[in-house]
């Protein structure tokens, strides 16, 4: 694996890790989610750069859908909010067992 | 329901369409995030704090799984240039797949967000997120079932077959009993997918049927709780049977239609030689038994605390007849016609 994929599959890993462990906020938890597909954007287009494809649209594909999912999670950020007037994921109980 | 319903039926038509027909992983992935997308409004039905909260679990994990699949396909696709799902070669990313392949369908220990979103939502619209948001996850599963690791399939199994029967024992909310129950299910289901998927797409297909029919009664009787449900086999015993009939196929008692996959997988794991891995989940489904057994015993079994004069209150007239519950439901007793259903529904003969 050349150094620049291995970079970018080590910072998946980490962007993964950071999302798994308890934040305090919402927040860290969907930068992290866009930090793991900006990682899998990243390789897409390095690998498009050093093979001989002519046009691979791929990255943007991914890309896009990786800003809707963005959007969505901003929402619910807002929404959540709205309702339980804080983000702090501590505050997300109601629903416990 | 939304106001959106049409659309947020349309696009998962189309998504479970591009499922069903293509092989190829970046265009499932994209189904799969449409997928995700479009049914969070169904979640989110109302502006109140549970249906934020179940929506916001159920985005951050499948939104992490879809990310997960992607990854693995990405790398590869780089190492090896094969971009079907039946090209993933390299054992580590098959399995960092089927691992988020699990996420999504919410199997142990990725189920933390199962009973916390169903519980947050009405009966009818979790129909979607337990049987049809888990049609995507299954169709590329089936897909790489002969890729699949068979140890950590069979953990996963055992472990969600325990694990969903003991933390069901507790609970007297009936939507987390259904949760639970679903991802028992899901277990048996999976479990037997490497040598077996026929068997898979059956044991899904009943279950789906009998969920349905489980969560619509649960909504025509607007029960949430097992204190509630003492009280509904007076206001609406028909319905409350068929709550009955339902729950016991579900758990997989033999005269009902729910004991034919768990049958059959038995008997593909034995002829496999996975003796231990057999005995184990019949061990754990007499647990998720205990508690298909106690709702069953509170809906229909059993008189309620309060002083009653009548089989029936004479004062609400409800609405009985129903016919999508009534139809859903006598899929359970069709246990007599199982040569029938295997090669009707999976198109092979019953091994």
């Amino acid at each position: 694996m050349s150094p620049t994929n291995l970079l970018f599959t080590f910072s998946f890993i980490i962007f993964t890790i950071g999302f798994t462990f308890r934040h305090t906020h919402l927040l860290s938890a969907l930068l992290c989610l866009e930090g793991m597909m900006l990682s899998v954007f990243l390789l897409m287009a390095t690998w498009s750069l050093s093979s001989n494809i002519s046009s691979f649209i791929l990255p943007l594909t991914v890309l896009t859908l990786s800003a809707c999912e963005a959007g969505i999670g901003l929402a619910l950020l807002i929404a959540s909010a709205r309702t339980h007037n804080t983000a702090n994921l501590k505050n997300l109980n109601l629903l416990q067992c | 329901m939304p106001i959106f319903q049409p659309i947020i039926l349309t696009t998962l038509t189309i998504t479970t369409l591009i499922f069903l027909s293509s092989t190829h992983l970046v265009l499932m992935w994209v189904a799969l995030e449409l997928n995700t997308l479009v049914v969070l409004p169904l979640i989110a039905n109302k502006s109140h704090p549970r249906s934020i909260e179940a929506s916001t679990k159920y985005f951050l994990t499948q939104a992490a799984a879809s990310a997960l699949i992607i990854f693995s396909w990405t790398l590869n696709y780089i190492t090896t240039g094969g971009g079907q799902i039946t090209e993933v070669t390299n054992q580590v990313l098959t399995t960092i797949m089927t691992l988020a392949l699990f996420i999504k369908i919410g199997l142990v220990p990725f189920h933390f967000w199962v009973p916390e979103t169903i519980q947050g939502m009405a009966p009818t619209a979790s129909i979607f997120l337990l049987t049809w948001q888990k049609l995507g996850p299954l169709i590329m599963l089936y897909l790489m079932s002969p890729l699949i690791n068979f140890e950590v399939l069979s953990a996963v199994s055992i472990l969600s077959a325990t694990v969903a029967g003991w933390l069901g024992l507790n609970q007297t909310q009936i939507r987390k009993l259904v949760a639970f129950s679903s991802i028992a299910q899901m277990s048996w289901t999976l479990v037997i997918i490497k040598y077996a998927p026929s068997l898979t797409i059956l044991a899904f297909y009943l279950y789906s049927i009998t969920i349905s029919a489980t969560l619509l009664t649960l909504e025509k009787l607007s029960t949430t709780s097992i204190n509630n449900l003492l009280l509904s086999f007076q206001k609406a015993p028909v319905t409350s049977l068929l709550l009955t009939i339902s729950l016991l196929s579900l758990s997989g008692l033999p005269p009902l239609a729910g004991f034919l996959p768990k049958w059959l997988t038995i008997d593909q794991l034995v002829a496999e030689g996975a003796i231990w891995v057999a005995f184990t989940m019949l061990m754990a489904s007499l647990l998720s038994l205990f508690f298909y057994l106690r709702l069953w015993y509170n809906s229909a079994s059993t008189l309620p605390p309060n002083t009653i004069n009548t089989q029936r209150l004479w004062r609400k007239p409800t609405q009985q007849t129903n016919l999508t519950i009534n139809s859903l439901a006598m899929a359970a007793l069709t246990l007599i016609l199982a040569a029938t259903m295997m090669k009707a529904i999976t198109k092979q003969e019953a091994y």
